[in-house]
């Protein structure tokens, strides 16, 4: 009987991981599947291409992703081909290994049953010779294992080694400087920022494109303005850096009494591209802008004027009475600040930002970002809020001996949401990258004129989820309050803001019922909450001014800003670096 | 859209800046997607190291098309490339592009460049021309 009992040892290996080997597979497949559909998505982005660049003998353009596509097809076949066979693989082997137990048991039972024979001789008989005939058939089906184990092993390799196309060795590699990078071990593709690259590359050609002109006569300047049209769009849509913008801008001329005749060209010839960019000096834009304005007033009077014969329906005057309402927020009145139209945007629905107080010259400015329902239809609201803010800063300089010279910006910068979009991100989101590039833009114009200016966000309502995305990001702002706040969006603390320890600060008064209903709603974080960690201020009123006499009492979502109100005298201190003054309860 | 008073061209900056961040987001996803590929690879060579002939054609299948994610990739950026250059040679103007123009036969792209003369500035994307 020894003789027919396999050895244990006879058992073929098998130390293959099948469970791993099963998802490494189906991984494998649905990765490659998941770069197939990636490749699907750009080229159904590249449908687009026609509609944004066209010329003739250009088509070939729009198929440019076409091979891409192929080879993501190919690839992504090759790959669950594979997978396929290494499933099957799998299971295949899974059940061999599941044999192999059975066998083992069985090898080990026999072995067993022979060593008690062997002790008991009187057992000898029938029911070893059954044993000898288990022995036989365990032998075989060891043999069979065997044999099953290669087969599965070679149908494996076949499998593999069958599978063909998927190597996009039909596209050549690129070298693409800052475009692409290839990991070095495995050559796996790091994606760089093609959006950015275009920024970076058009506001490059923006700025060369600008100085050529300031170095032209007027009139040459005017024929490549009109021979390029596609130019003011591209400078809007991707200004150079506002630092590098800055430095040029000051080098053809410090100030408005220094101005080049480069700089009066530019302003003459290309007013909406100067009074937009950030880094160009605030006198210039307000100039350049209020070109832009007037013609605008201008454009607008006259298409309503020729449509009025055929209206069949009311007009809309809405873009003329924003525009009149920006035009009449310039106006001072008796007040002895200067205003500057700081931007403007004509692009969709008019948005801008004038500043009370030279934005050239301040070295303490305070952005006055605006909330929900803002628009430029209340531009001239907006601007006293900020002359009134300026004001206040002013007494509280007067008391605490400073003369240092302040703007206050009130910044309707972006397309503000209505009571039904004030619930979403989205408009905060580009609304925050507008107000990046305005602070940067102030930051720049401060560092050429050799100052680290003191810069302050005072931010209402929506605007203080606009400003708490933007100050994730370094962006050189001292101080940050909020009031009557719609929440913050992904942000529970203030250390996620990149603004300095103990400079933010919050407050609402006792009946805003807007700022709950607009956290509830949206389901942001709540400022004022002691997870966040934010100074709170008092906006009540009703309590003695140390300067003399009383706060006014305020209630509501929009009377933070109104005069001899508690809330604005801390706005006030916080904007001139002294939050360590604010009234608290 | 802008297009250029009696010519062919047109262009739109801000609609070609919004389709390349489109085209970002997917090409980021297939990125990711390489990347956790090699990890499947990786996963996969673990569990066969029992199988050493099942290890050396699965190596095989995979070296054959390890660069392939590249390559995809190295396209689509290469083409986004010559929409960048072909976008800033319109809205510019530069004499570069006009000594580059052949009317009626297309704009030679800075950067691409035709391998015989009537070729199309695209060729050498079409053909899979010699890397540069």
């Amino acid at each position: 009987m020894s003789s027919t009992i396999p050895l244990l040892s006879s058992l073929p290996v098998i130390s293959i991981d099948t469970q791993a080997l099963s998802a490494g597979a189906v991984d494998l497949s649905r990765r490659a599947s998941e770069l197939r559909t990636s490749v699907d998505d750009i080229a159904g982005d590249w449908n687009g291409v026609p509609a944004v660049f066209a010329f003739q003998g250009g088509e070939d353009t729009y198929s440019l992703i076409d091979p891409a596509k192929q080879a993501a097809e190919d690839y992504a076949t090759a790959m669950s081909a594979a997978s396929v066979a290494l499933s099957d693989f799998a299971i295949t082997i899974a059940n061999l290994k599941a044999e192999r137990t059975a066998l083992e048991s069985e090898i080990q039972s026999l072995n067993r049953q022979e060593d008690a024979a062997e002790r008991d001789e009187k057992e000898l008989g029938y029911s070893t010779w059954s044993a000898e005939i288990a022995a036989y058939g365990v032998s075989d089906r060891v043999a069979a294992l065997r044999d099953n184990l290669r087969a599965a092993e070679e149908i494996c390799v076949s499998a593999l080694r069958g599978i063909t196309g998927g190597n996009a060795h039909e596209l050549p590699v690129f070298d693409l400087t800052g475009g692409l990078l290839l990991a070095p071990s495995t050559g796996t593709p790091i994606w760089a920022s093609q959006s950015d690259l275009f920024t970076d590359r058009v506001g490059d050609k923006v700025l060369t494109a600008l100085d050529q002109l300031a170095g032209m006569s007027q009139s040459e300047a005017r024929a490549w303005i009109a021979a390029h049209p596609e130019f003011d769009d591209a400078a809007l849509a991707a200004p150079p850096p506002a630092d590098e913008v800055a430095t040029w801008w000051f080098e053809q001329g410090a100030s408005a009494e220094l101005a080049s005749a480069g700089q009066l060209t530019l302003i003459a010839v290309a007013p909406a591209v100067v009074g937009s960019m950030e880094g160009v000096g605030y006198w210039a834009r307000d100039r350049s802008n209020r070109a832009v304005l007037d013609k605008a007033i201008e454009d607008e009077r006259a298409r309503l004027e020729d449509a009025q014969p055929r209206a069949r329906v009311r007009l809309n005057h809405d873009k003329l009475d924003n525009l009149l309402e920006i035009q009449a927020s310039l106006d001072p009145g008796d007040n002895d600040q200067i205003r500057q139209l700081t931007s403007l945007d004509l692009r969709g629905r008019p948005i801008a930002a004038v500043s009370v107080g030279d934005l050239d010259a301040a070295s303490h400015v305070a952005y006055q970002v605006s909330g929900m329902f803002s628009s430029t239809s209340g531009m001239s609201g907006a601007v006293s809020d900020a002359q009134r803010l300026y004001s206040e800063q002013a007494t509280v300089a007067s008391r605490l001996g400073r003369t240092d010279p302040m703007a206050t910006v009130a910044w309707i910068g972006y397309d503000s949401p209505d009571a039904v979009s004030v619930v979403f991100d989205d408009k905060a989101e580009a609304g925050a990258e507008q107000l990046s590039m305005a602070l940067g833009g102030s930051n720049a114009v401060g560092a050429v004129h050799g100052r680290d200016n003191y810069l302050a966000v005072d931010a209402h309502s929506y605007g203080t989820t606009v400003s708490m995305i933007a100050l994730r990001e370094d962006l050189g702002v001292d101080a940050f309050a909020m009031y009557g706040s719609a929440g913050g969006v992904d942000i529970k603390d203030v250390r996620e803001l990149d603004v300095p320890s103990g400079e933010v600060y919050a407050t609402e008064t006792r009946n805003d019922p807007w700022a709950p209903i607009g956290r509830f709603l949206s389901d942001r974080s709540d400022p004022l909450s002691d997870r966040f960690g934010a100074s709170e201020f008092r906006s009540d009123g009703g309590v003695p001014d140390p300067y003399g006499g009383e706060f006014v009492e305020i209630s509501g979502h929009s009377e933070y800003l109104h005069a001899r109100s508690e809330s604005l005298r801390n706005l006030a201190l916080i904007n001139l670096g002294r939050g360590d003054l604010v009234t608290k309860d | 859209m802008q297009s250029q008073a009696g010519s062919t061209w047109s262009v739109d900056v801000e609609g070609a800046q919004t389709l390349l961040s489109k085209v970002d987001v997917s090409a980021t996803e297939m990125c990711s997607a390489a990347t956790s590929i090699t990890g499947a690879r990786d996963t996969i060579l673990s569990a066969l190291s029992g199988s050493p002939d099942v290890v050396g054609a699965f190596s095989g299948f995979f070296d054959e098309r390890e660069s392939a994610p590249g390559r995809i990739a190295s396209r689509i950026a290469r083409s986004a490339d010559a929409v960048m250059e072909g976008v800033t040679a319109i809205v510019f103007g530069d004499d570069e592009m006009a000594s580059r123009m052949e009317p009626g036969a297309g704009v030679l792209l800075p950067g691409v460049s035709a391998a015989a003369p009537g070729e199309t500035a695209f060729d050498s994307l079409r053909f899979g021309a010699q890397p540069r």
